[in-house]
Parts: structure tokens; sequence; C-alpha cells
């Protein structure tokens, strides 16, 4: 027989005005925490990404959220109908027969069991409510707090990142090609990471002014080693076109010649091997020897001159990547291309029609191209080449007062014709150049128009005692 | 009544509560041999109930008191009282087993022949007062571990069963503990209740002054018969517990352990060691006794609240702090006891539930 159906009804009343109390407490509970969350939330995106109130508002949703988890809380964690019977046993001082009767025939006890009456389910949440509320108006306010407010906790950072980027690059080349000693390299990242890290927009001089230092430390860098590398490419494409020309030309040459040629060859060759470390290396000991000896064969020749072009080629094709870089000017590599081009045909000619051992070093040592210009400058077939040509724009007459004479002897020109070219001189007449002696020509003019410049008139005065007039001599 | 046990169960299959009537009679007879026992001593009311619940419950029971408050007079008034057959046994250092559980003596037959006979001891009764048992030897003491748990005595392979009902009531002095030998906690743990038997005060002291002539009590009028003790019994039987006060008696157990889910922090601090399933079981026993006595036939949460401390008191070991810090096991049951919540709810801290006032019908 189950409990009488009044205590029933309280035991489930009692029930479910725990699972409200329960739900009630989880919902404020979780409310209270997504409204600060949303707050939270509403602030960080206003401040960091400017987004408007309109999308924020769909945390709005959150409130059905947390009614939903009240719900599913309190009707989970309500308790069970044993439990609350239990614990209206236990108010009611029923001394279990209330227990007793839902789990066995209570016979005449039933009318025992006190009057039922639902207790009070009372939810003492004050501080809950108010954890609630200063979450509210938190929420609240980060959706009222005008923008402006908002923006001056934003972070004020200096885009530099297309900067950066383009500089880390560049190092990045500079490591690849190991110009860079890896510390170095490692460092300057490090900087320049730092500096990205950093860069606030608040003080951008600090932030450019840095990057400017790290881009002429790379700049300095980059040209240093396009220097080199091009100075090494010259110098291995001489070394390349004399050891090619030798090879040709060592059949007409005699050897004494021949040797006074190696030996300049070695001498070229070990000096720019010490000065490119990639040709010092590329070099066998054994033709290194036999070239110090200056006693190559022409397959020694042969090799040495497809190690030296190799050299070239790869100090060239450092410069070019360099160059496509953006790190040295492209137009220095073609304006220097030439000089990498090699003609053995021409020295090999040179070589053989020169004799003696001071002609064959004068020619080798002068170098194969033309000279630079003055008598001990190298060769005299050097083409002549006009630079800094001047520039018109701005340029004036210098104004300056005529002597007397001269203005006299203007009044009595005659106009010729107007013409821009240069003045044709009339043969039939002779020229009238001015000067102190220009009037007095045989035969005709007179002492009284002689000039007199200015410098020379105290002079004349002195010469002649007496008092300057107004103006005339 | 007796027809009614076997019609504990009803036809659907749930137990029967006992109805009001047979409750009252029970009750009358429970009441007959209170009074009967507050009679012979005063001043001791609550002790009597207690006892009684022991003895209905089937357990033994441990009496510490200081000598002369009454222990012998009121174990000797109960077996008046009940009409069982009473022992004392004065523990002595050198009191041996047999001198409790008997012994095989040698004797002629007629005819000629010898055979080894049982003689035997005091522990063949209703009621045994072992007076002073800690004064005895361990060896003595363990004599009493079978008798007192299984009922029986074993000598010489041969198991001799006890007279039914049998109860031990043990006291100890709490002074003079030199060349005592305490209890063994697997000893003490087989006694239902430690009472503590106090002082009486003045106005009892008295009263006992001025009616008994050198302290007799009087006799005992009207003791239970055989029949009424085994109704008594037999209505104990069917003392309905219900499931969720099992539950708390083994949350209450439970929670006397350290460390465990509901232990209180007097628990965690205090306690070394808590109390065996055993507690458990004697607890659910006092209970119905308790309930009985209230006149009910259903256990609830105050009858395992009001048998907890004299069930739990000597089961629960505690550390040196707590002897350092003067906690004592009444205050960490009672603490227990005020903490743990009847039904296990388990509701928050802020969530109250105001029960309104009831009147019955």
């Amino acid at each position: 027989m189950a409990a009488p159906q009044e205590h029933q009804q309280v035991i489930q009343q009692t029930r479910r005005r725990i699972g409200v109390a329960l739900g009630l407490r989880t919902g404020v509970a979780v409310l209270s925490g997504w409204l600060l969350a949303w707050g939270i939330l509403v602030v960080i995106l206003r401040a960091s990404l400017s987004t408007s109130r309109g999308p924020l508002l769909w945390g709005l949703t959150g409130i059905v959220v947390a009614v939903a988890c009240g719900v599913i809380s309190g009707i989970r964690r309500r308790p069970s109908l044993e439990t609350v019977r239990a614990l209206l046993d236990h108010y009611w001082h029923s001394g279990g027969l209330l227990m007793a009767s839902a789990e066995s025939n209570p016979a005449g006890w039933a009318i025992r069991i006190p009057d039922a009456a639902v207790p009070r389910v009372r939810w003492v949440g004050r501080r809950h409510w108010w954890i609630l509320l200063g979450c509210g108006l938190f929420a609240m306010t980060s959706f009222l707090v005008p923008a402006r407010v908002v923006n001056q906790f934003r972070p004020n950072r200096l885009q530099v990142g297309t900067e950066v980027e383009k500089l880390a690059e560049k190092i990045e080349v500079l490591k690849e090609e190991k110009i860079l000693p890896p510390e170095r390299a490692k460092s300057l990242e490090e900087a320049l990471r730092r500096l990205q890290q950093e860069a606030a927009g608040n003080d951008p001089g600090k932030t450019w002014e840095a990057m400017d230092h790290l881009e002429q430390a790379i700049a300095k860098a980059s040209a240093e080693a396009a220097a080199d590398a091009l100075r090494n490419a010259q110098k291995s494409a001489q070394s390349e076109e004399l050891a090619a020309a030798l090879d040709k030309a060592r059949e007409q040459m005699n050897p004494s010649d021949l040797t006074t040629a190696m030996n300049q060859l070695s001498k070229d060759v070990l000096k720019a091997a010490k000065l490119d470390e990639l040709l010092a290396g590329e070099i066998p000991d054994e033709l290194k020897e036999q070239l110090e000896k200056g006693e190559l064969t022409a397959q020694q020749l042969a090799e040495l001159s497809q190690k030296l072009g190799e050299c070239k080629e790869c100090n060239l094709a450092k410069a070019r990547k360099l160059a496509a870089a953006r790190m040295i000017d492209p137009a220095l590599l073609d304006k220097l291309d030439g000089q990498f081009q090699i003609d053995p045909d021409a020295l090999a000619e040179l070589l053989a029609a020169c004799e003696g051992e001071q002609g064959i070093q004068m020619l080798l040592a002068e170098g194969n191209k033309p000279g630079r210009g003055g008598v001990n400058r190298g060769r005299g077939d050097a083409a002549m080449t006009w630079t800094g040509g001047s520039d018109r724009n701005g340029m004036e007459f210098k104004e300056k007062t005529l002597p007397p004479g001269a203005v006299a002897a203007l009044k009595d020109a005659q106009l010729q014709g107007v013409s821009i070219a240069a003045p044709t001189p009339n043969s039939s007449e002779p020229s009238k150049a001015g000067g102190a002696l220009d009037p007095t020509q045989a035969g005709r003019g007179s002492a009284r128009t002689q000039v007199v410049l200015p410098e020379h008139r105290k002079v004349v005065q002195r010469y002649f005692e007496r008092e300057s007039s107004s103006g005339t001599p | 009544m007796t027809q009614n046990l076997e019609a504990a169960e009803g036809h659907s299959g749930q137990a029967t509560l006992l109805s009001p009537d047979e409750i009252s009679s029970a009750t009358a007879l429970i009441q007959r041999v209170l009074t009967q026992l507050d009679r012979t001593l005063l001043g001791r009311q609550q002790l009597h109930r207690l006892v009684l619940v022991g003895i209905l419950s089937r357990g033994h029971i441990l009496l510490e008191g200081l000598p002369g408050v009454g222990k012998t007079a009121l174990i000797k008034a109960l077996g008046q009282v009940l009409h069982l057959q009473f022992n004392r046994v004065q523990f002595t250092p050198d009191l041996m087993p047999s001198d409790i559980l008997g012994t095989h003596i040698l004797r002629e037959i007629p005819g000629g022949g010898r055979e080894m006979s049982f003689q035997s001891g005091p522990i063949f009764t209703n009621i045994l007062l072992a007076d002073e048992i800690n004064r005895a030897s361990p060896k003595t003491q363990s004599a009493l571990l079978e008798a007192m748990q299984e009922g029986c005595v074993t000598l010489l392979g041969q198991t001799r069963e006890l007279p039914r009902p049998f109860f031990v009531l043990a006291s100890q002095n709490p002074i003079e503990l030199e060349g005592t030998y305490p209890l063994p906690e697997a000893q003490l743990d087989r006694f239902l209740f430690k009472l503590n038997v106090s002082d009486v005060n003045v106005d009892v002291l008295t009263e006992i002054i001025a009616t008994r002539r050198r302290g007799e009590p009087p006799v005992p009028e009207a003791p239970l018969s055989a029949e009424e003790l085994q109704d008594l019994m037999r209505a104990m039987e069917q003392v309905f517990l219900p499931r969720p006060v099992c539950r708390y008696i083994s949350r209450l157990v439970a929670a006397t352990h350290p460390q465990s889910a509901e232990a209180t922090a007097e628990v965690n601090s205090y306690v070394n060691y808590g109390a065996s399933p055993r507690a458990a079981i004697a607890m659910a026993e006092a209970a119905r006794a308790h309930a009985l006595l209230e006149g009910r036939p259903s256990v609830g949460f105050d009858d395992v609240k009001a048998i907890a401390v004299p069930v739990l008191n000597h089961r629960l070991i505690l550390n040196y702090k707590a002897r350092f810090d003067q906690i004592g096991t009444l205050i960490v049951i009672q603490q227990l006891l005020d903490r743990l919540d009847p039904a296990g709810l388990k509701l928050p801290a802020d969530l109250h539930i105001q029960p309104f006032e009831v009147a019955g019908r």
C-alpha cells in the first residue's frame, strides 16, 4: 500500500520546489558567469577590433543558455522521492512512519503520520544576486561605454610587418650566401623580432630609426659583399682570360716569355685566391703547386681556366642574387657586364706578338684592358669618356659695365642681323677686338680714344697729375 | 502476536508493520520492566532504558563506572525482572579460562570405569556479570570471545550451546588501572554498548538513604515470564527499518573513518580508526529496540541518534592528538550527529528547507 495521496502530493511538491530552487541557483550562477565573460569579450572586441555593437548583441542568447542550464540542473539535481520522504519524515518527527509507509503496509499507523504540509524551500542567495547584478552592470557598461573611451585602451601598434618581412628576407639572403656570420645574422634577426614586438604607434620615430639602422647595416654588408663578389669575379675573369690566352698562345711564344707569362698568371691567381675563399677552395693542391712553379701543362691550364670560370660564375651568381633581392643596384651588374666577358684570342695574339720579358710584364701588369688616362696608367688606346655635362638651367650672364670707349664704339656699330647661331666673322673688315691698343692701329685711331681701364685710372691720374673730371679721363 | 509473526509480510509482498495493538502490548511489557528497574535503582532511568535496549537487541553491554554506583545491583535486578538465570564472576588476574567456561574432570562411573565429564562454568547462564573484566588476563578475556559472538563454548573439540538468551554484562573500573589489562579492540567491538554509570545526584542519594536500610534494593515484583520475554523479542523482530534509515546508519559509520567522504574535521583530526561494520549492525538493532521502547513500529532517524553514542563511543580509536587536546569520543560522535544530514539531501549550504508546524491527527 502506498502512502496516502496527500502525503505523496506533498512529497512531489517538495521535490519540485527543491528542484526549482536548485535550478534557479544554477541558472543565476551560469548567467552571472556568462554576463561577465560576455562583458569582457565585448570590451576586448570593441577595443581591439573596433567591432560594432550590433553583432555583439548575439551574446544575449547566453541568457537562454543560462535558463536551459538552470532547468537541466534543477531536473538532474533534484532529490529522489525516497530522499524527500526521508527528509519530511525527519522534519515531521514521524519516527520513520512516513518512510515505512512507502516500503511496507502501514496498517493502522497511517493516521499517526502528521498532517502534510509542504515545507518552504528558501534560497538565501543574496550574494549570488549581487554578483549577478554586478555582472549585468558590467556587461551593460561594456556596451554603453563610448568608442573613444574604449579606444584609449587599444594598443596603438605600428604596422611594420611588411618592412620587417623585407628585412628578414634580406637577412635570410645574407645568411644563405654566408655573407653574414651566423651569430651576426642571429643577432640581427633577434633585433628585428624585438623591433616588431615593440613597434608602438605612439612613438613611430623610434621604430623607424631602429629599422633604418638595421637596413643600413644590411645594406652595408650587402654592398661590401657585392663589391667583393664583383671584384673577385673580375679577377677570376682576368685570370681566366690570361690562362685561356696562354693555352692558345703557348706554341707561338718562346719559352722565356711563356715562363714570364706563367709566373704572372701564378701571381695573379694566387693573389686572387687570397682574397677569394671560393677560389682558394676550388683550386686543387696539385694544380696550385704547379701554378706556383709556373709549369702548367696545357691540360692544367684548361683545368685552371675552367675553375676560374666557375668561381667567376659563382661570384656573379651571388651578386645577381643580391641584386634580385634589391640589396644592390641591378644597374651595377649591367654596367659591369662587359668586364666579365673574356676574349682570350685577342690577348693570345698580343702575347704571341709581344717579345721580351719586359714587354710581357708590361702587357700583363697593365692588364688587357685600356688604361685610365695619364702616361703611367695603362695602355693609351683608352676611349675618351665624357662625364658631368654642364646644365644650362639657372645659368645667367654676368653683367659687366662696359668702359666708355667701348660704349662709344657700340654707338658706331651697325646691326648686321639677329641670329641664334654664332656670328660669322666678316673677313673683309678687321675685327675690332677690345683692349687698350685696339684703336691704335697703324694709320688710324688716336690716343683720345685710348681706353683706360678703371683699375689703371689712378695710375694715369698720378702720371698726368691732374684732377679727375666728371667721368672722362 | 505469534500469528502475526507469520503474517509479517502482506499479500502484496510488502512487510506489514506491527499493529498499534501489538505495539501497545509490547510497550506495556517494556514499561513493566522499566518500572521495576527504576524502582530498584533510583535515578537511573536513562541507563535502564539503554540497558533494556541492549537486552532487546541481544547485545552485550560494558558498564563503566566507579565502584559502588550500582552496576552489580542493576544487573542483578535485570536478571530478576526478566526472570533469567544470573551468574556473577569477579575477574582477577589469576582467573583462568576454565574458571569461566568450565572444565573436564575425570570421575569414576558406576561399573568401575572412568570418564571425562564436563563441569560447566559460570558462563552457562542467561546473564553473566563479568565484574571488573579488565582485571583478568588477556587469555581469560579472550575466552569470552566465542561465547559472546557465537553463543557457544568449545572445549576439547566439543561445542556446547549456551542458554538462550545469553548476555554478558561486564563492568570495568576506570580508576585503579595498575595491574589491569585493557580490553583489546576486538573484544570491545563485541559489546553492543559501553555505558557510563555515573554518580547519582544529591536528591537521589538522599532518597536511597532514606528509604533503604543498608542500601538493599526492594525485590522486583511481577517479573516477566519466559513467554512474555519471547513475545517481546518477536516484536523486536518485526520493527521495520526503512531504507533511508539504513543508509543513514551506513553513512554515520562510514563517516567515523578519517578521510571518508562525509567525515567531519574532528574525525579527520582525532580518529585513528573508525567503527567496524559490526557497529552498523549493532546500531540498526539498537535503533529497532529504541523504536519499540518509543512505541513505534518503525525506526526513525531520532532512534539512531539516541543510541549512536553508546554504540560508537568504545569503537572509535582516537589518536594522541585527541588526548593532548582533551577531546573524547563523545565530542567526536556528537559533532558527527550534528553535522550529518539524516536524509542525505546534500543541498548547498545556502538552500534551506523550513518545515511548517505540523499537528497530529
